[in-house]
């Protein structure tokens, strides 16, 4: 028996068992997105899972590794259920493949396989279908409540394999709200709306919104922060990243709201609207893509958080989750650099 | 400086980096009493079991040893020496197993005990108070006493510090998984470990005494308070459970709340720390007059029916000990705690003075790292580090060799507690990992320092051979000089002079000599084969013909010398003569091998065989010409005068062909030998007998072969350089 070297103990969680941590943590958001939105996002959930994992395998055999202990890390697991919570729930199948493919099979392995990808692998895909298919990636159909033409299973694998319904409804025709108006998310609404012009609270009577946030949404966004926090009570996660994102989302958010109360979006929508929680505990908090010390945890939860603000209150897009997780991901290497702690004896960090 | 009056009242921890929080399983070993000491067969006293060198042998194989008798003397500083744990007979001195994680072997007393346990003589002090402190620095170092926590090193010497000592910390944290052995001694012997600190404290003039135990040991810290309740300058703290807080550099830091420079010692900063087995040692050497001839050993782990601490005498060998406690099962062994112990390599190794813990573990119970995955850079192990390192990053550059970078994020600050390898959730062996690159740095380090000392080396040593060189270059020009007056001066001098004088004689061989070494040189250049007359490839033994031309030619020279010299009483000319043709025959060989690979232009002209455009040929066919005109080589020597023989009288210098010109003039200054004027100082005089070798000429061969070579040499220092 060879025990190689000291220490002779570890400490139970090993990185497969903290990938499925992750994974198990999803679930509470998941379900109450599936409450939400119907069985779009489980469909979504399971082919991207299925397609990270199958294309890991087939690269795996490829490169000549062991591909089930490896595929056995779970990683690519949980890069395709973060990919199909993220796209919205009819997407075309095919878009979800794609983006899974390229999640792992470019992002992810191009790069050197775990441990060494530059960017986070669920995001790099999201990314890439929102630019090449800015419309149908932002097409949330409305929370089922609210959705004029309700779907079921049948009718949500018919839309997301053929683009429509069992009983023929286009994924337009789902879209549609008990209105007859084509459903916007909470930001998205929010962002036309004082761009018309409107003040918040006139735009927040809105039916898409709920009590606090985005009908629906912030029930989510409540599941996911609630997983979020089991995970940093088993320390699987730290508090570091999703601690600074969200604290820099609420401080921008809050001066941005006291100089023009109408003019922008509340704080209290920010934390609790789009993928914020899902970002902050799930998808920021991707080791790999992330800074290493303790400090650039901090600096780079910050800068996400700060970015998420700028793109959704300034950029084109109404979410800004993915783009600003990818801008940081770029600022790594720096941040790590110049956070790096003071060694013991030390007079000064070098 | 450290606030030490306000360590006694201030109830103030401080906080370290990281840290862990390792299972402690200490619970089973921990209950009293100790048990007694066992007394095996045999120990085996390695003579060296701390950090530093070994004492001088004092006993030999067959010597009747009594317990707690000295083994070796403590001859020089870092020295300790090493006693006899029990009564009996020296077996053998010699290598065996060590205890350390290379199972290297070391050497070591083996002691036939014959379970008499009989002591030696002790003189125990009463009061300590009538030695001196030299006194009782000598007995400590006489007892053997080195740290007894871990890296072992000379207690004596820690106790005379340079700088002076405001804060004696010591160390009861024992913050290590499984190990209970400074615990059990502080509950059960707490007056002697005090009795020792009050001796410490002393010698390092009264410093305040902070005594730190981890707050998982109650007992203990009951016991410790209880024994130095009547003790001003002393205090207990608790501190709390977390690995490793018994590091020296994290026990000050939660004591004091100061950081040892990195380069420094604790005593940089007015601290010094002692092991409380260490404390108990001194104590026990003072007032029994025992050396430190045995030590509180836990014995634990899952296969271990009834683990215990056991006194245990230093030397008994760990399996004989094992299988005394019921264990046959000895793989593995882990020696001292589960984070920074190591396995064992050699069960037959012997207890020494830093042993505090075995553990054999149960198959399940200490898992083996075989799942090793990539680093996530999840960043747990840069929470977990104490010494606030990046170990994550250590990891890549370790794996990357680059030693620039391993420095920058100072790799040396690492202590190896293994905090970093506990908690990375892919297995990575990271303690491995970094005690690797360590030694990697530190012998590329010593590389470094080894070819700068080679370099100075050949540098200095090229200065010399240039001194050398240039001597031997001066010492040429003289003697040519020499040799030019000499020439000047004679044919007017000297004219009528019938005996050679012999300095003229001189500088003539010299030159001579010069001229074969030239000619050495040159032949050793090129060529691998070559054609002979009749298109057969030979081997090409050049070299060989050209020494023994030159050794001809040396030959013909002296023998003409002499004739000439002694025949027509005009010796100096004749010598003269003599050196040019030497000269020429060298420049000529030279010039001959220069062109033996090009295409001879002038060839078709005289040549009638294809085989002599060859200048190599040519050579040969010459060489071939001058033993006697041999039938096949007459040919050659025909085909060549239709071009060289209307030169023979000029000199032989440009031509291409020139040495066989030059042969062809020898050849026939053969003939004319018998007629050689002074008016011609070109042809050659030759003797008649050709083969006429004489036992000189032999001679100045060897020599010159000998000056040829050196200069080789000296080019091929150039060609080094
Ligand atoms: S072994 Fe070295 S790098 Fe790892 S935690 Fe300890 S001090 Fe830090
Ligand atoms: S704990 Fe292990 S996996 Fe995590 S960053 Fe450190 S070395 Fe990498």
């Amino acid at each position: 028996m060879n025990l190689l070297s000291s220490p002779f103990t570890r400490q139970s969680l090993k990185t497969h068992e903290l990938m499925r941590m992750v994974i198990l943590c999803c679930i509470p958001g998941i379900l109450v997105q599936a409450y939400f939105f119907g069985y779009g996002n489980l469909i979504q959930i399971a082919l991207a899972a299925a397609t990270c994992w199958g294309t890991e395998a087939i690269i795996m055999i490829m490169r000549n590794r062991p591909a089930l202990r490896i595929t056995g890390d779970h990683s690519a697991l949980l890069t395709g259920v973060l990919l199909g919570i993220a796209v919205p729930p009819f997407l075309p199948w095919w878009m979800t493949v794609i983006a899974a493919v390229f999640a792992i099979g470019v992002v992810k392995h191009l790069y050197g396989g775990l441990g060494n990808n530059l960017f986070n692998p669920a995001m790099a895909g999201y990314v890439l279908l929102l630019i090449s298919f800015p419309v149908a990636m932002t097409s949330w159909q409305p929370v089922a409540a609210l959705s004029q033409h309700p779907v079921g299973v049948w009718d949500s694998l018919q839309l997301v394999f053929t683009g429509f319904s069992a009983d023929g409804f286009s994924l337009q025709q789902v879209r549609m709200t008990i209105d007859g108006i084509a459903a916007a998310t909470p930001l998205d609404t929010v962002k036309t709306d004082l761009h018309q012009g409107l003040t918040l609270d006139e735009s927040m009577l809105k039916p898409v919104f709920g009590s606090f946030a985005g009908a629906g949404w912030e029930w989510i966004n409540l599941a996911f922060l609630l997983g979020g926090l089991y995970l940093i009570y088993r320390r699987v996660t730290s508090w570091a990243i999703p601690g600074g994102m969200l604290i820099s989302l609420f401080v921008c958010s809050a001066i941005g709201f006291a100089f023009s109360p109408d003019g922008t979006a509340s704080p209290l929508l920010h934390l609790f609207s789009g993928a914020t929680m899902l970002g902050a505990f799930f998808i920021a908090t991707d080791p790999v893509s992330a800074c290493t010390t303790v400090r650039g945890r901090w600096i780079f939860g910050a800068l996400i958080g700060l970015l998420v603000y700028v793109i959704r209150t300034w950029g084109g897009y109404p979410d800004g989750v993915a783009f600003a997780v990818l801008l940081a991901n770029m600022c790594v290497v720096l941040i790590d650099h110049y956070s790096k702690p003071r060694t013991y004896g030390h007079k000064e960090a070098r | 400086m450290i606030d030490v009056k306000k360590l006694l009242t201030s109830d103030q921890l401080w906080d370290y980096a990281g840290g862990v929080f390792p299972e402690y399983r200490k619970e089973q070993s921990r209950q009293l009493p100790i048990q007694p000491a066992w007394i095996p067969p045999f120990v085996r006293v390695p003579i060296r079991q701390h950090i530093g060198q070994s004492g001088n042998l004092i006993v030999k194989v067959g010597d009747h040893v009594l317990k707690g008798q000295l083994l070796t003397e403590p001859t020089h500083g870092m020295a300790v020496p090493v006693h006899a744990p029990t009564s009996g007979i020296v077996e053998a001195i010699g290598q065996t197993p060590s205890n350390h994680p290379s199972g290297l072997n070391e050497i070591s007393l083996t002691i036939r005990t014959d379970g008499l346990d009989t002591w030696c003589e002790r003189k125990p002090v009463a009061d300590a108070s009538t030695l001196s402190d030299n006194d009782l620095l000598q007995l400590i170092r006489y007892a053997g006493i080195s740290g007894m926590g871990g890296a072992g090193f000379p207690t004596e010497i820690k106790l005379t510090p340079v700088n002076p000592i405001e804060l004696l910390l010591i160390n009861g944290a024992e913050c290590e998984p499984y190990i209970s052995a400074d615990d059990t001694l502080m509950q059960a012997l707490a007056e002697q470990v005090v009795a020792g600190i009050e001796l410490m404290a002393r010698l390092l003039n009264n410093p305040v005494v902070i005594i730190a135990i981890e707050a998982d040991k109650p007992k203990a810290i009951a016991a410790m308070e209880q024994a130095c309740a009547d003790w001003e300058q002393v205090r207990v703290r608790t501190i709390p459970a977390k690995y490793p807080s018994g590091g020296e550099r994290q026990l000050i830091q939660i004591i004091t709340g100061q950081e040892v420079p990195s380069n420094g010692i604790p005593a940089d900063l007015g601290v010094v720390v002692h092991n409380v087995g260490t404390a108990y040692a001194v104590a026990r050497a003072v007032y029994q007059d025992e050396p430190l001839i045995a030590r509180v050993v836990t014995i634990t782990g899952n296969r271990v029916l009834k683990p215990a601490n056991h006194w245990v005498l230093l030397g008994t060998p760990i399996d004989a000990l094992l299988h005394h406690h019921g264990l046959d099962q000895l793989d593995p062994v882990i020696v001292g705690g589960p984070m920074m112990g190591y396995q064992l390599p050699h069960a037959e190794a012997p207890v020494i003075k830093t042993t505090n813990c075995l553990i054999i573990p149960s198959q399940d119970e200490l898992p083996s790292a075989d799942r090793q995955m990539p680093c996530i850079r999840c960043g747990s192990c840069a929470e977990a580090c104490p010494a606030n390192l990046l170990p994550q990053q250590l990891h890549w550059y370790a794996l990357a060799e680059d030693q620039d970078k391993l420095n920058e994020h100072n790799l040396f600050d690492c202590i190896e507690c293994g905090a970093c390898a506990y908690v990375c959730p892919s297995e990575i062996p990271l303690v491995l990992e970094y005690r690797q690159a360590k030694a990697m740095i530190r012998s590329s380090r010593q590389e470094q320092l080894k070819a700068e000392r080679a370099k100075q080396r050949f540098e200095a040593r090229n200065e010399r051979l240039e001194q050398e060189k240039q001597a031997r270059a001066e010492k040429h020009k003289k003697a040519a000089e020499a040799r030019l007056k000499a020439m000047a001066d004679k044919p007017s001098s000297s004219a009528s002079e019938s005996s050679p004088d012999s300095a003229t004689k001189q500088s003539a061989a010299v030159a001579a000599a010069l001229a074969r070494a030239k000619a050495k040189k040159a032949s050793q250049q090129p060529q691998k084969t070559m054609i002979d007359a009749a298109g057969q490839t030979v081997p090409d033994n050049s070299d060989v013909a050209a020494m023994r031309e030159a050794r001809k030619a040396e030959a013909r020279a002296k023998k003409a010398q002499k004739q000439s010299s002694s025949a027509s009483g005009n010796g100096a000319s004749d010598k003269s003569a003599a050196v040019a043709a030497a000269v020429a025959r060298a420049k000529a060989k030279r010039q001959a091998q220069a062109s033996s690979t090009e295409p001879d232009a002038q060839q078709p002209l005289a040549a009638t065989a294809s085989n002599a455009a060859d200048d190599k040929a040519a050579r040969v066919a010459a060489a071939v010409a001058r033993a006697k005109a041999k039938r096949d080589a007459a040919q050659h020597s025909d085909a060549k005068p239709a071009v060289t023989a209307p030169s023979e009288e000029q000199p032989a210098a440009d031509d291409k062909a020139a040495r066989v010109a030059a042969d062809v003039a020898r050849a026939k200054a053969k003939r004319q030998a018998q007629q050689a004027t002074d008016t011609d100082q070109k042809p050659q005089p030759t003797s008649a007998a050709e083969p006429a070798q004489d036992k000189a000429a032999r001679i100045a061969q060897a020599v010159a072969k000998a000056k040829a070579k050196r200069a080789q040499q000296a080019a091929q220092d150039d060609s080094e350089q």
